[in-house]
């Protein structure tokens, strides 16, 4: 009999996985509010560590508190504030590799290196550390901000290569720009880019003459970068610019080099004897529009056309939306969200801090079709995990070891098909474009073992290999002094559910108690007693069980699928 | 009748060419004598494989077109009636691995072209689409579709054809029926190829080290955004784990390789293809990448046009391929193997400054099996006024062909998954259209087989030009049933009558083999 019953259970179950198994794309099933709605609901922890979790990755527990006092409005300031920091910059860590470079100095200003990849790695784990600590790196001290997660929007958004361009100097200044402008200026940050030494190696700008325009840099610069491609409405021509555009465009960008024996940020060089003085004519999609000779402020004045048009401000609207709340944009999304943001974009004379402003304070952000939704990227999943689980103190390491441990994890994330230094390509992670699957990309049957195994060895208990002997471990124990029911199992798993999983109130009764059985198996007081025995007599070796049943809890915690889920 | 079971019911599923002496399958098999024929094949062991040559391939460069060298060579000084073509990407002329006298493989296709000489690759020139678009992004995902550059399908051809066939997948599978993964994608990322109209049709296999239990959870998914990715994350885990436990237990199974790789990415991606068919996989397709084809600069060499990205990359895909198709030839493997590159677009004409060309047009595709055409479809246009080469031969009639040829799928079929305009190509062997250019080789006068079908005795006719001769009775496992010639024949017109009584009925093909001509006819057997 009860065979039965829970065979018609499955069924039912079967009809749900049905209906969702990708069978479509996900529509909202209710009406969406729109942005001008603002949020005005509870706010607690769950719903401050939403608003962090999007914002940042992986907040920790003492954040998450912070942000649930601090209240929405200046949770989201904070968030959004001390825009003008800029880090130290990366150093030389393996200094009988870099012989022009002491270790501990930078190399930003350095000459050309032979074997620039030591760089490129130092770059890439400069990056991770900062993931890692932000909140300790503001001049301003700050619970938490939106600057890694917006830098590594920006650097998806103008993506590129290192290992192409091939100079860890030119790929540091030209995220630094990225750095320095994450909250500011769209159109500006164009312009900036468009004459950037690395882009200019990267999308062939040096090679573009007037003898020989290459349209390398002006396809993206349209397709990619600001106005976004749109259907085929006839021969050569895509929506909101044509073929010919491109040809024109890249008239008005010759005339750029990269100085090569230069040090420092700005080395390009505008050469006017391999500009194209011509006038550039546009088609009917830039009203026919004639750009003039004006040599190296040409392409300032291509931006302004590019910018003029409605469509530009409504593309980087998308791409901000597909990585803050959701990858699915239908009619309702871009009449209710997409033009309102837009709009906010243009009146603010195309700066993004006001957009974010009115984004996260939007009653859309927060209500349920948007709740974990998102798909972690591997950046996301496994540095979430880094930053959620106290660590052994490794950063009173040496620094070789700080700079080790970090750029050991680049190969975490790189195998997960996220390279923080190489993007697949110019049009960035496919995750964030390339329908239908979308975010779905992001797991698979290779990533999906990866960051299961991840999980294991960010928690084993031989650590994770710094630079050699140095060693980092996992110290969940720690956790125990922040939380108010330390001896109570049943509330630690409880506060744990709400932390690490997007929506609470879909964790089942029985997950709970899958949770449960791991640490205390059957025996329901056995987490007080043993807990009550370590406080009162600690010795290493109960500090070593405690740690390890917390261990054990949370590797089952990041490893259900609902971890995946932002 | 659902539509599954129409197709599994009226189509050969192994077959290789489905022209019927000179008719196609799909006439006939609206006869019911030949519904019965089919009925009752196996599931076929052919697999495909899959190269993407991810830029855009300079197919000029690929194919030298020889007898327009002079027009390539110009260098702007002609004025503008003789505007610059490539000079500096220019290779001379005698380094070309001449084909015949209008055109040559690059130097550093040795390998690949040995294979040509072997009757064992082909190649179709300038394929493309109408309006093509000049976005890497765009264009591969037409060609990923097998859309027209005005549609906007998400799902890719094969993901189509595969769901066609598994209309319910992934619900209840793997199965007994279907153990192993549909398609294998040899990376990180599923290709979109396989995108079924839904869900992902394939799976990605990066190496074999990291099979390791992922938790799938169960349950009731609300009715919102997070229960529609909370039920991707725990179906794809699912069939993560089942399927790497059958990738892993054929990766265990096969024999090791006495052939000798190159140290390439795409070589050891073929060499794990290998490996997993040989030890048993029943994957239908896989697909393997090469990246690096966007050759905006450095193409070649600044004065040594012989070196470069684009001869490197040649070099490696030669040199993979010729390695693979060794290996799978040592594994006995070599008839239930296709191989086909496509790339999204080819490149201009008319270089740039940097060393390099921009984004262009049409451009080749390759396949490699025992049975292509021995001969190359397409021509080249004068390239004398023109930037761009036009596309001459549909990319969607080229996969509808190769799923016609190997996989079997009927015509009306293939014009609903792919192309209303579907045009057959002759890439397997089979009857030979006007498409070639060599209409010298009409192979309708070099070997003629009737009656078809063919209940006892056939009449094969067939024309020697000197020396050995094979001719062959095959079936559509590539095995040879019937050895009826194999003997020096002097030149001339030959013909036999041989006695087919003792063959089941089905689908088999006649094979003539003479010098380095090989020709074929489809037979239906039936009683």
């Amino acid at each position: 009999m009860g065979k039965v019953i829970e065979k018609k259970k499955s069924s039912i179950k079967r009809d749900k996985v049905l209906k969702h198994a990708n069978k479509k794309l996900p529509d909202f099933p209710l009406p969406i509010a729109h942005l001008d709605e603002e949020y005005n609901g509870t706010w607690n922890f769950e719903t401050a560590a939403h608003l962090l979790r999007r914002t940042t990755f992986g907040p920790k527990l003492s954040e998450i508190e912070k942000a649930v006092v601090l209240g929405k409005s200046a949770s989201i300031n904070k968030l959004l504030s001390n825009t003008e920091f800029i880090p130290e910059p990366p150093i030389n860590v393996k200094d009988d590799e870099d012989t022009e470079i002491p270790i501990g100095q930078t190399w930003v200003n350095a000459s050309k290196k032979k074997n620039d990849f030591i760089r490129r790695a130092s770059y890439a784990g400069w990056r991770i550390g900062l993931i890692l600590n932000q909140p300790h790196t503001g001049t301003e001290s700050l619970p938490f901000s939106i600057r890694e997660k917006m830098v590594l929007f920006w650097q998806n958004h103008f993506a590129s290569e290192a290992d192409v361009i091939g100079d860890a100097r030119y790929y540091y200044w030209f995220h630094n720009k990225l750095r320095k402008n994450y909250l500011g200026n769209f159109k500006n940050l164009v312009k900036k880019i468009n004459i950037d030494p690395a882009m200019l190696v990267y999308l062939s700008g040096q090679f573009n003459t007037k003898e020989a325009p290459n349209e390398n840099y002006a396809r993206e610069l349209f397709e990619l970068f600001t106005i976004g491609k749109g259907p085929l409405d006839g021969v050569d021509s895509y929506t909101y610019y044509t073929e010919s555009d491109i040809i024109e465009a890249s008239k008005i960008l010759t005339g750029w080099e990269v100085i090569k024996n230069f040090s420092g940020p700005d080395r390009q060089k505008f050469t006017s004897s391999r500009h194209d003085t011509s006038s550039k004519t546009f088609s009917s999609k830039f009203n026919n529009k004639v750009i003039h000779n004006n040599g190296e402020k040409e392409h300032e004045d291509l931006i302004n056309m590019i910018f003029d048009q409605e469509r530009t401000s409504e593309y980087i609207c998308e791409k901000l939306y597909r990585w803050f709340i959701y990858y699915v944009i239908d009619g309702e999304v871009t009449d209710k969200i997409i033009k309102p943001l837009a709009k906010i974009l243009r009146e603010n004379n195309f700066e993004i801090k006001p957009v974010l402003e009115k984004l996260l304070h939007s009653k859309h952000f927060f209500e349920i079709h948007t709740r974990g939704a998102l798909i972690k990227s591997p950046i996301d999943y496994n540095f979430g995990i880094l930053r959620q689980v106290p660590l052994s103190d490794y950063l009173s390491l040496d620094i070789k070891d700080q700079y080790g441990f970090w750029t050991k994890r680049t190969n975490d994330i790189r195998n997960q098909s996220q390279d923080i230094i190489n993007h697949p390509s110019v049009a960035g992670w496919p995750a964030y474009y390339q329908s239908p699957l979308f975010q779905e990309l992001w797991i698979n049957s290779v990533t999906l073992p990866l960051r299961t195994l991840n999980v294991n060895q960010y928690l084993s208990n031989n650590g994770m290999a710094a630079i050699n002997p140095g060693t980092v471990y996992a110290k969940p124990i720690k956790l125990l002094d922040e939380i108010s029911e330390p001896d109570n199992i049943d509330y630690i798993i409880e506060l744990f559910c709400k932390w690490f999983f997007p929506i609470y109130s879909e964790i089942t009764p029985s997950q709970k108690e899958d949770f449960k059985n791991i640490v205390v198996g059957n025996n329901p007081n056995m987490w007080k007693d043993e807990y009550t025995d370590y406080i009162n007599d600690p010795t290493p070796a109960k500090e070593i069980s405690i740690n390890k049943r917390l261990k054990d809890l949370i590797k089952e915690m990041f490893k259900t699928p609902e971890y995946h889920l932002s | 009748m659902k539509r599954r079971d129409f197709i599994k019911n009226t189509i050969p599923i192994a077959s290789a060419p489905l022209i019927v002496g000179g008719m196609p399958i799909n006439a006939l098999a609206e006869t019911p004598s030949l519904k019965k024929l089919v009925n009752g094949y196996e599931e076929s062991d052919r697999a495909l494989v899959l190269i993407f040559l991810d830029g855009g391939n300079d197919g000029i460069n690929t194919i030298m077109p020889l007898d327009q060298y002079d027009v390539l060579m110009r260098d702007g000084s002609g004025g503008s009636s003789k505007p610059l073509r490539r000079p500096d990407l220019m290779i001379s002329e005698n380094k070309f691995l001449k084909i015949n006298d209008s055109m040559g493989f690059h130097p550093k296709m040795g390998d690949l072209k040995n294979l040509y000489d072997e009757n064992k690759m082909t190649f179709v020139r300038n394929v493309g689409y109408p309006n093509p678009n000049k976005s890497h992004f765009r264009s591969t995902d037409i060609w990923n579709a097998g859309s027209a550059a005005d549609e906007y399908i998400t799902s890719g051809w094969l993901g189509r054809y595969l769901s066609s066939d598994h209309p319910e997948y992934p619900d209840n599978y793997p199965n007994s029926d279907y153990t192993d993964p549909l398609a294998l994608t040899i990376g990180r990322v599923t290709s979109n190829t396989c995108q079924g109209p839904m869900i992902n049709m394939g799976i990605a296999v990066k190496n074999f080290n990291n099979f390791i239990d992922i938790k799938e959870g169960d349950g009731v998914v609300p009715d919102t955004p997070y229960g529609h990715e909370l039920e991707y994350i725990r179906k794809a885990s699912k069939l993560t784990n089942d399927y790497l436990e059958r990738v892993e237990l054929a990766a265990n199974s096969s024999s090791n390789s006495n052939v000798n790789y190159p140290e390439y990415d795409l070589a050891e991606q073929l060499q794990t293809i290998a490996k997993l068919i040989d030890g048993g996989l029943k994957t239908k397709i896989y697909i393997a990448r090469i990246g690096g084809f966007d050759t905006h600069d450095s193409q070649v060499e600044n004065g040594n046009a012989e070196e470069g990205r684009h001869s490197t990359l040649l070099k490696i895909l030669s040199e993979s391929v010729a390695a693979f198709q060794s290996d799978i030839i040592n594994r006995g493997l070599e008839n239930r193997i296709l191989t086909m590159t496509y790339s999204e677009f080819g490149r201009r004409v008319f270089q740039n400054k940097s060393y390099g060309t921009d984004h262009g047009e049409g451009a080749p595709m390759f396949f490699v099996s025992p049975f292509v055409n021995p001969d190359y479809i397409g021509s080249m246009p004068s390239l004398e006024f023109i930037d761009n080469i036009e596309w001459e031969h549909d990319f969607r009639s080229v996969y509808g062909s190769v799923l016609m040829d190997w996989f079997g799928v009927e015509e009306n079929i293939i014009k609903a998954l792919l192309y209303e305009n579907f045009e057959y190509v002759p890439i397997l062997i089979g009857a030979k259209t006007t498409t070639g250019i060599d209409n010298e080789n009409n192979t309708n006068n070099k070997l003629n087989v009737y009656p078809n079908p063919v209940k006892k005795w056939i009449n094969i006719e067939f024309e020697v030009k000197s020396g050995d001769v094979e001719l062959n009775i095959i079936d559509t496992n590539g095995r040879v049933v019937d050895e009826l010639i194999g003997k020096s024949l002097k030149s001339g017109k030959h013909s036999i009558k041989s006695n087919l009584e003792k063959l089941k009925n089905g689908l088999y093909f006649v094979r003539f083999i003479n010098q380095k001509s090989k020709y074929s006819r489809s037979i239906i057997k039936q009683h």
